[in-house]
């Protein structure tokens, strides 16, 4: 016997059957893996003990804080006045700057990246450019190391913070703007004190995607930084399939998920606190 | 069509805001054609005409928000025309409310004063003066979602008129609120602004706000003036037909002036209006209110008609009717007390008769 309200829930079976299947039984796995000895199966503290003493997993760590918050500040300066731009141009001109925008969601991670690497490398048209112009005299390494990372990550994750922040500029009244004009505020004091603050639900889930998708972040890492900079992603894959350590490799997924948990409740404590605080 | 104009010799000395020979085209769409008007100081004036007529364009003009194509926007003897919409110092109503919805009542109201730099303890105080002057005092910490459509439109009237502003706006700030509400603060506007003393430009399409509230009416329509004047003057000398048939004159009978002083309708009735103005040979519109025809019965010296049909509304009874001579039905009020059907003899009063220019 099958009620309405079941209905939902075997519609949804196959998806709920694949999410269990390859990605919540892998996951409770690899945490059990994480506190088990390699050889005797006892639950154990020590995997965490090694990558804890261990200098490179320290670097990446850091490393990958650093990158994902750098990438969020520039994807937050730079996405904002896009959004704002999509928001109010005629029609025609933000569908144009909308898909220009959306377009690094569209093209292969790969591609992508290598673009860049052929763009920032040693011999890639920046260089070139500088050094023609006589700027500099010997080639700025900009792939293999933090920045390129960073502007590779940048490039894939503002798309993100551009869709947050249009979803609430685009309910955002033109007559509130009007008003603060109208009160005497020039435009910028009228951003700053009106449109700003109305646009903080929508900063904030931005802020949630990119940050959480920049420490996830694999393909770009890896080609733009290279094995001198590895971060918490590139490690796990390093200890697995390189050092065949899976309890390493375990140990630091579990440590990333961790700071993905601990940054979800952050920012929601941090969205709520706002919320309340301005009756929204 | 200005005949105000005439009446303080075209001059705008006194005035506190005028619109000189303003244009305005959005790419090929010309949406107003060389608008000139003027608010006298402490002046209500209405622009008045349905959506598309311009008002809400000359609005915006005035405000700052838009740039007139030509003309000038003076205040008082000084073009406004590169000023800014956050130095003109006018205070703005819109039909949204557009409060701060982050920001108590008390905080939106001193959001002008702040941009201003007045000293906190006298913002405190001017903040209070300002809600209480509405109505409002003791709803300081309310944030706008807990206040009713009424009370938001008296703390955007607050914070528009604590700044002083030596211009009110208000962009049909009533349209949104329900009829009983629409009335009261109809009543309430009239006596802020009789107190304040602050020039006021109101846009509406409704009529009867026009005529409650404003000392003139600029009647608009597709981007120019139709009428300008009193609201007396428009309700009892509509310039032309489509004047006549925005303000809600019933009964619009094509015409043709056949001799001096002589109407021929359409369907062959003559008539003999008080006053014709027109020469022999045009097409008028012959205008006459519903109210001013008078019922009476069959017998009586006047025009034989038929009773088509009646609507009750209450205090009267609004009928249709059949005149020989006359293509289509008359309309006529008369109080519901007396109920007439069938046969009935009608008066059309030549001194109510308005022979207008047909622009429709």
């Amino acid at each position: 016997m099958t009620g309405k309200r079941d209905i939902p829930w075997l519609l949804a079976s196959p998806g709920i059957l694949l999410v269990t299947l390859v990605a919540l039984l892998p996951a409770a796995i690899l945490i059990v893996k994480a506190f088990q000895d390699v050889d005797t199966g006892a639950l154990t503290l020590e995997n965490f003990q090694a990558i804890f003493d261990s200098k490179i997993f320290g670097q990446a760590f850091w490393r990958t804080l650093r990158i994902a918050f750098f990438v969020t500040l520039v994807s937050v300066i730079g996405g904002y006045p896009l959004a704002l731009l999509i928001a109010r141009a005629n029609p025609r001109y933000s569908l144009v700057i909308f898909v220009i925008v959306l377009f690094p969601l569209m093209v292969s991670v790969v591609v992508r990246t290598f673009g860049w690497v052929v763009i920032l490398g040693p011999a890639g048209i920046v260089n070139e450019a500088l050094m023609g112009i006589g700027l500099i005299s010997e080639p700025l390494t900009m792939t293999q190391n933090e920045f390129g990372i960073v502007v590779g990550e940048t490039h894939l994750l503002m798309p993100y913070m551009v869709l947050a922040l249009l979803s609430v500029l685009r309910k955002l009244e033109p007559q509130l703007e009007e008003a603060a004009l109208s009160l005497g505020a020039n435009p910028l004091v009228a951003f700053f004190r009106v449109i700003l603050p109305m646009t903080v639900p929508g900063l904030l889930s931005g802020v949630l995607l990119v940050f959480s998708l920049a420490i996830t972040a694999f393909a770009t890492p890896l080609v733009m930084g290279g094995a001198r900079t590895p971060l918490l992603s590139t490690l796990v894959y390093r200890y697995a399939l390189t050092s065949y350590d899976w309890a390493s490799a375990a140990a630091v997924a579990f440590v990333l998920a961790v700071i993905a948990v601990a940054f979800v409740a952050v920012q929601k404590t941090v969205a709520w606190m706002w919320m309340s605080r301005h009756e929204f | 069509m200005t005949s105000d104009l005439t009446t303080d010799g075209g001059s705008s000395d006194a005035a506190a805001v005028a619109l000189q020979d303003i244009g305005k085209s959005f790419g090929e769409t010309e949406v107003l054609k060389k608008v000139s008007f003027h608010a006298r100081k402490g002046e209500f004036l209405t622009l008045l005409g349905p959506s598309g007529c311009g008002k809400t364009t000359s609005l915006r003009i005035i405000a700052g928000f838009e740039e007139a194509t030509s003309g000038n926007v003076m205040f008082g003897q000084t073009s406004v025309n590169d000023l800014p919409p956050w130095r003109r110092d006018i205070g703005l109503v819109f039909q949204n409310y557009a409060l701060f919805p982050y920001m108590t009542a008390a905080e939106n109201v001193a959001f002008g004063l702040k941009m201003r730099r007045v000293p906190k303890a006298e913002t405190a105080t001017r903040v209070k003066a300002a809600l209480a002057q509405v109505g409002l005092a003791g709803y300081e910490t309310r944030h706008p979602r807990h206040l009713s459509g009424g009370q938001r439109q008296r703390v955007a009237l607050a914070r528009a008129l604590v700044i002083e502003p030596k211009l009110l706006l208000l962009d049909e700030p009533l349209s949104n609120l329900d009829a009983k509400l629409r009335g009261e603060m109809r009543y309430e506007l009239k006596n802020l602004q009789r107190a304040t003393g602050v020039t006021t430009i109101f846009v509406t399409h409704d009529q009867e706000e026009a005529f409650s509230l404003s000392d003139r009416i600029v009647l608009m329509r597709s981007g120019e003036i139709v009428q300008y004047c009193a609201p007396d003057e428009l309700w009892s000398r509509p310039a032309t037909a489509f004047a006549a048939d925005f303000i809600g004159v019933e009964n619009l009978i094509p015409a043709h002036v056949t001799a001096p002083g002589q109407l021929t309708c359409a369907g062959g009735l003559a008539v003999t209006p008080t006053t014709v103005g027109f020469a022999p040979g045009a097409e008028v519109i012959l205008g006459l209110r519903a109210s001013d025809v008078a019922i009476q019965p069959r017998g009586s010296t006047g025009l034989p008609a038929t009773i088509l049909d009646g609507e009750y509304r209450g205090r009267e009874r609004l009928y249709r009717l059949a005149v020989p001579g006359l293509e289509r039905p008359v309309l006529a009020s008369a109080p519901s007390d007396i109920a007439f059907d069938g046969e009935v003899t009608l008066c059309l009063p030549p001194e109510k008769m308005m022979v207008l220019h047909d622009d429709r």
